[in-house]
């Protein structure tokens, strides 16, 4: 019989989080935990996820089913160990995963203030590097960032791959390295990017203590 | 990746794997068996007074429900079997649901024992809740599949032969049965494993029939194995039973067949269930090879 060949698809660099369903699958944090800590640098089986995370098989099982449902999760392979066990692989489907903010803080109540609130509390952590933003600017600099960290979203996701053979092909720190350079690259370029990233830089300068 | 094609290698691993981790784990299939048949058991309950209270309201009253049988035994006599069969249906299914969903949460355990090769009593309940509808519906659907067509050929049979069915008819009857029971069981032997890898229903039919077709060898001698197995555990029963034949023993009857439900229940169905989930997942799975250069490197770029 021939081996199925359908490729399962490729590890993107990035991949933005607009779904609010999708927001609320990963608000449960044993999905978080699986996703963010684990399957985002490789990939693993349903008993070493819960070997890790001290879950038993089912609970991860059920956990797994629904982060493949949201997308966020794909089957890699599929392997028998030599006491018979099969073992499916599943991993991340991407490197890193980004909040698209415009949509969240569009969404219903619940996550367009878990959006709100996470925007705000970037701004107020900036205090410990000695940016002190005051709470009557607080509106101004989360209206500033989440613009700039959309337009970043927009331009750095999904950078195309002109030749995916060889891209396969490269060690996966090559693969970063590159990855992080082209999406610096492509942002430089976007003059839109550039200008709301002056106005950031302005802002912090004028409450930097 | 694993040979996905049949010989009789990979259906005595297959189910020397299954029987070994059904074993390895009887404990917990045991209590979860238990378990899971109290549930079904209070469930059907449930169902049951609900369709009563319900048979009870549309048929006016006790005189109403005795009125509809008389009305349903003359349907019968009228040759409109298929209304009759009909309503059987939606007696029977009703009642045989909670025991759908049962099997199904056992394949939920199976596959637990398949990939991690150990299991927990509480996750049958939770396969049980999670995948309760999908399951229902699953089961139904098999078994509308498997019964459907040799219960209306068996209504054709006896509208044509008096409402009784022997000699010629009944040996074509039986054999037609037979045929397409093993044939559409095994067809549908993936639908549970397919289920509770998170398909949906409809999509979880086209997977097992695909399945099926596609490596038909490896499914259908899994499952014809399983079926024999059944049967040869059967078979003494059969034997120690027939009143008319050499072997008659009611007490030995008695006693075996409580040993056959502890077997058949504890250790076949769960290595059945382990076994159907091996042969899915292999069958489904991927035959990509590993990246040899999956190992963690050094990064060198931060912000360029």
């Amino acid at each position: 019989m021939a081996p199925n060949t359908e490729r399962v698809p490729s590890m993107k660099d990035l991949a933005i989080i607009s779904d609010p369903k999708t927001i609320k699958v990963l608000m449960e944090p044993t999905r978080a935990k699986i996703l963010f800590k684990y399957l985002v640098n490789g990939s693993m089986t349903v008993k070493q996820l819960a070997d890790a995370l001290g879950k038993n098989p089912g609970t991860i099982l059920h956990h797994i089913e629904k982060l493949k449902k949201a997308g966020l999760v794909v089957q890699e392979r599929t392997e028998q160990t030599v006491t018979g066990i099969v073992q499916r692989y599943y991993r991340a489907t991407a490197r890193e995963y980004r909040l698209g903010l415009s949509e969240l803080m569009h969404a219903d109540e619940g996550v367009a203030k878990f959006a709100e609130d996470r925007l705000r509390s970037m701004v107020r952590a900036l205090s410990v590097y000695g940016i002190e933003i005051p709470e009557q600017d607080m509106d101004a600099a989360v209206e500033i960032l989440r613009k700039l960290l959309e337009r970043e979203n927009e331009v750095s996701a999904d950078v195309p791959i002109v030749n995916e053979e060889e891209y396969h092909a490269l060690p996966e720190s090559t693969r970063r390295d590159a990855s992080r350079i082209v999406r610096r690259f492509v942002l430089e370029q976007d003059s839109r990017y550039k200008t709301l990233r002056e106005r950031w830089v302005r802002f912090l300068t004028k409450h930097k203590r | 990746m694993s040979v996905k094609n049949a010989s009789l290698a990979t259906l005595r691993e297959d189910l020397k794997v299954g029987f070994g981790l059904a074993a390895k784990n009887i404990i917990s299939f045991v209590l979860a068996m238990v378990g899971v048949l109290i549930v079904a058991g209070l469930l059907l309950a449930v169902i049951v007074i609900c369709m009563i209270a319900v048979i009870l309201i549309a048929a006016g009253g006790t005189p109403g429900i005795i009125q509809l049988f008389i009305t349903l035994s003359i349907q019968w006599n009228a040759s409109a079997g298929v209304i009759v069969i009909g309503t059987a249906l939606l007696v029977v299914l009703p009642v045989l649901l909670p025991f759908f969903v049962a099997g199904g949460a056992i394949f939920g355990m199976g596959r637990e024992v398949i990939e991690s090769s150990g299991t927990t009593i509480e996750g049958v309940f939770v396969w049980y809740k999670s995948k309760f509808v999908p399951l229902a519906l699953g089961g139904i659907i098999a078994f509308l599949i498997e019964i459907g067509p040799p219960a209306l050929l068996s209504l054709v049979l006896a509208s044509t032969s008096a409402g009784v069915v022997v000699d010629g008819p009944l040996v074509v009857l039986s054999v037609f049965s037979a045929v397409w029971w093993l044939l559409t069981s095994g067809m549908l032997s993936m639908l549970f494993p397919a289920i509770i890898d998170g398909h949906s229903v409809i999509e979880a039919l086209r997977v097992s029939i695909r399945l099926a077709t596609k490596y038909f060898d490896r499914v259908l001698s899994t499952w014809l194995a399983l079926v024999i197995m059944a049967a040869l555990l059967a078979s003494p029963l059969l034997l120690l039973s027939l009143p008319f034949g050499p072997f008659f023993h009611p007490l030995g009857a008695g006693s075996y067949a409580v040993l056959f439900g502890i077997v058949f229940v504890f250790l076949l169905v769960p290595a059945a269930s382990i076994t159907l989930n091996r042969v899915y997942l292999i069958l489904s799975g991927e035959d990509h090879a590993r990246r040899e250069d999956d190992t963690p490197g050094i990064d060198i770029v931060g912000g360029v």
